[in-house]
């Protein structure tokens, strides 16, 4: 009972538009009536969108990874061996969380553009002579992208390795284990939960992201979400980006899944 | 196993000295019970023998092997930690191979004393399970298991039956009793509880503000406290404390004068002139209806049940006795407001040297 208007309102905020979006994806682009399946069709016609697919899917990989190698340490660090200092690096952490997506992004823009902040500093360092060009690449993206979701990574890994007893830790070590594998052994597996949400976190969302690539990438930037983008604002074709969009949601529904099976396993 | 020396062990934190120069044997196979109040520096002295707190000054041995640059996975201890600290991942066959693997030791002989140990804490037939499906009696034991099997020089216990209800902590006594006999492993226990450390200890040290108070047997330091301390730390305890003003070797009793006026109490060795302070424990009372000689006439001002005992408060002229009565007789109890007379044997008044 008490549930129900919270129901009605994601049922009206959440719920009815998607499905609008649904029928729309089995709607001809081209006008005519009734069901079709050539939206879908197209798709998986086409090696265009499957080799998109493909990198999309391996851009979000390779953002997790990256991100991973440098949250693990980081909320190491700060679960423990820091004290003073750890609420000031968690603020530093934090901000590129608040902070408008467009700033962000543009941020590094003029930071990574040829005669840039990052060019005129490897200049005068010597280690790069001339321009750098790497914006309006794929590596533009990943920075970008890493930047974006790394935060989230750090703060579900530091808060399982915060939660751990430290007790554990001395167990290990007073039973003759090295630092090495007390990390292997003990501390890895049991911040295990947190690893996971964290790449839940990161890699989910990174699939269905279009700003970072095509602000950062241009045209080597080019992922599912920005052809829905386009699909949407630039060529109208709303059916077609609506059948995208919805395979989109199948990849993330199926990862999430797939993921959280994975997490199951270390459940304490 | 061995013999743990500390030779004045001394830990600061910043400029706060929390252990100040301990001295300290526990000859090979004995236990040592390390009990004081919470912050009195007992942890911190198990934990400089564990090597998780460097010293800043003295030394810990293990048989004459000084163990300062020992680190801690090289001194070959087994600690059981006041939260167990059981690997949550691990099943507890594995907890406790755990440090039997560290040791490169082969498959078939880990099976083997793992089993064994199962055995001796009576966990044979949970080695499959997981910590969270145990109860905390049975954590425990596991945890005492995996301390034990790597065969330790010396055995850590930090607090380590707090956690459990009164009547499983008896229990775990008795067990750890029966468990350390029959290894016979050197063992220091952290414990706040006194009644713990007497059932367990062959060696108690009474610590209060990074110092040693006392060191002793149970009987010792229960029957013959050296402090103030030590006497109201361990137990409860009646202090009489003044200047001797008459000894009567005789009749066996000293008269106090302090500023609450003049008392007359059983004891014996006292000089006229100097101060005095004896402690009474409250069961070593006995009270009267009938006068008696050199008895304290007083008040029963409460009185509270408890089943075998009854522990009454009475108030003799100003000085507030506790007394403990044994409830052998249902017809004569106690009650609030009977005038009474309080006496004890002389030998029970244990002079402090103050």
């Amino acid at each position: 009972m008490l549930t129900w208007p919270a129901m009605a309102v994601l049922f009206v905020f959440a719920i009815f538009p998607l499905l609008i979006m649904f029928v729309d994806s089995f709607k001809s682009d081209s006008g005519a009536a009734g069901i079709v399946f050539t939206n879908y069709a197209r798709f998986f016609s086409k090696s265009t969108y499957l080799k998109l697919t493909g990198r999309t899917v391996f851009n979000s990989v390779l953002v997790t990874v990256i991100s991973l190698l440098i949250s693990y340490p980081l909320a190491y660090i700060m679960a423990k061996k820091l004290k003073g200092m750890k609420n000031i690096i968690m603020v530093l952490i934090i901000i590129p969380f608040f902070t408008n997506q467009l700033v962000r992004v543009y941020s590094w823009l003029i930071f990574l553009q040829d005669g840039g902040i990052l060019q005129s500093i490897l200049n005068s360092v010597g280690l790069v002579h001339g321009s750098l060009g790497i914006l309006y690449t794929k590596a533009a993206v990943i920075i970008g992208l890493v930047h974006a979701f790394f935060p989230y990574m750090v703060i579900t890994i530091y808060m399982a390795l915060e939660r751990m007893d430290n007790s554990l830790i001395e167990a290990s070590t007073c039973l003759g284990a090295s630092t090495f594998t007390t990390f292997r052994k003990v501390i890895f597996p049991i911040s295990m939960p947190g690893v996971i949400s964290g790449i839940m976190i990161v890699f989910v969302p990174c699939l269905g992201t279009f700003v970072e690539p095509r602000i950062l990438g241009g045209v080597n930037g080019t992922v599912i979400g920005t052809v829905i983008e386009d699909q949407f604002f630039e060529i109208y074709g709303w059916n077609f980006g609506a059948a995208i969009a919805f395979i989109l949601l199948a990849m993330v529904l199926l990862s999430m899944a797939a993921i959280s099976k994975w997490g199951k396993r270390y459940e304490e | 196993m061995s013999t743990v020396v500390l030779k004045g062990l001394v830990k600061k934190y910043g400029q706060n000295t929390v252990v100040k120069g301990i001295d300290l044997t526990a000859e090979d196979g004995k236990l040592v019970s390390i009990l004081g109040p919470s912050g009195c520096g007992k942890t911190t002295t198990l934990r400089m023998i564990a090597g998780f707190e460097k010293t800043d000054g003295g030394e810990v041995y293990f048989d004459d092997k000084p163990m300062g640059k020992v680190p801690v996975n090289k001194r070959n201890i087994g600690m059981v930690f006041q939260s167990y600290a059981l690997f949550p991942h691990m099943t507890v066959f594995d907890n406790i191979a755990y440090g039997l693997c560290q040791r490169k030791i082969k498959p078939d002989e880990i099976n083997k004393r793992v089993e064994e140990i199962m055995k001796l804490v009576h966990m044979e037939e949970y080695s499959k399970r997981k910590p969270k499906e145990l109860s905390g009696g049975q954590q425990q034991r596991v945890a005492l298991a995996r301390a034990l099997v790597i065969k330790p020089d010396v055995l850590l216990l930090d607090e380590c039956l707090s956690a459990l209800d009164k009547k499983l902590r008896v229990e775990m006594q008795v067990e750890l009793r029966r468990i350390l006999e029959e290894t016979g492993v050197t063992t220091f226990f952290v414990t706040h509880d006194q009644e713990e450390a007497m059932t367990l200890s062959d060696k108690i040290v009474v610590m209060n503000n990074g110092a040693i108070e006392q060191v002793g047997t149970p009987y010792e330091v229960y029957e013959k406290p050296n402090s103030r301390f030590v006497a109201g730390f361990l137990g409860k305890a009646n202090f009489f404390e003044g200047k001797v003003t008459n000894v009567n070797s005789d009749e066996k009793y000293v008269v106090l004068e302090n500023e609450k006026g003049t008392v007359a109490i059983p004891a014996e060795k006292a000089k006229i002139g100097e101060n005095a302070l004896y402690a009474v424990r409250p069961e070593k009372m006995r009270i009267s209806k009938e006068p008696k000689t050199g008895a304290l006439k007083g008040t029963i001002e409460h009185i509270t049940y408890s089943g075998n005992i009854s522990t009454c408060n009475i108030n003799c002229g100003g000085e507030s006795i506790l007394c403990e009565v044994t409830n052998d007789m249902i017809s004569e109890r106690p009650q609030r407001g009977d005038k009474v007379f309080v006496t004890w044997d002389s030998a029970s008044s244990v002079k402090i040297e103050v």
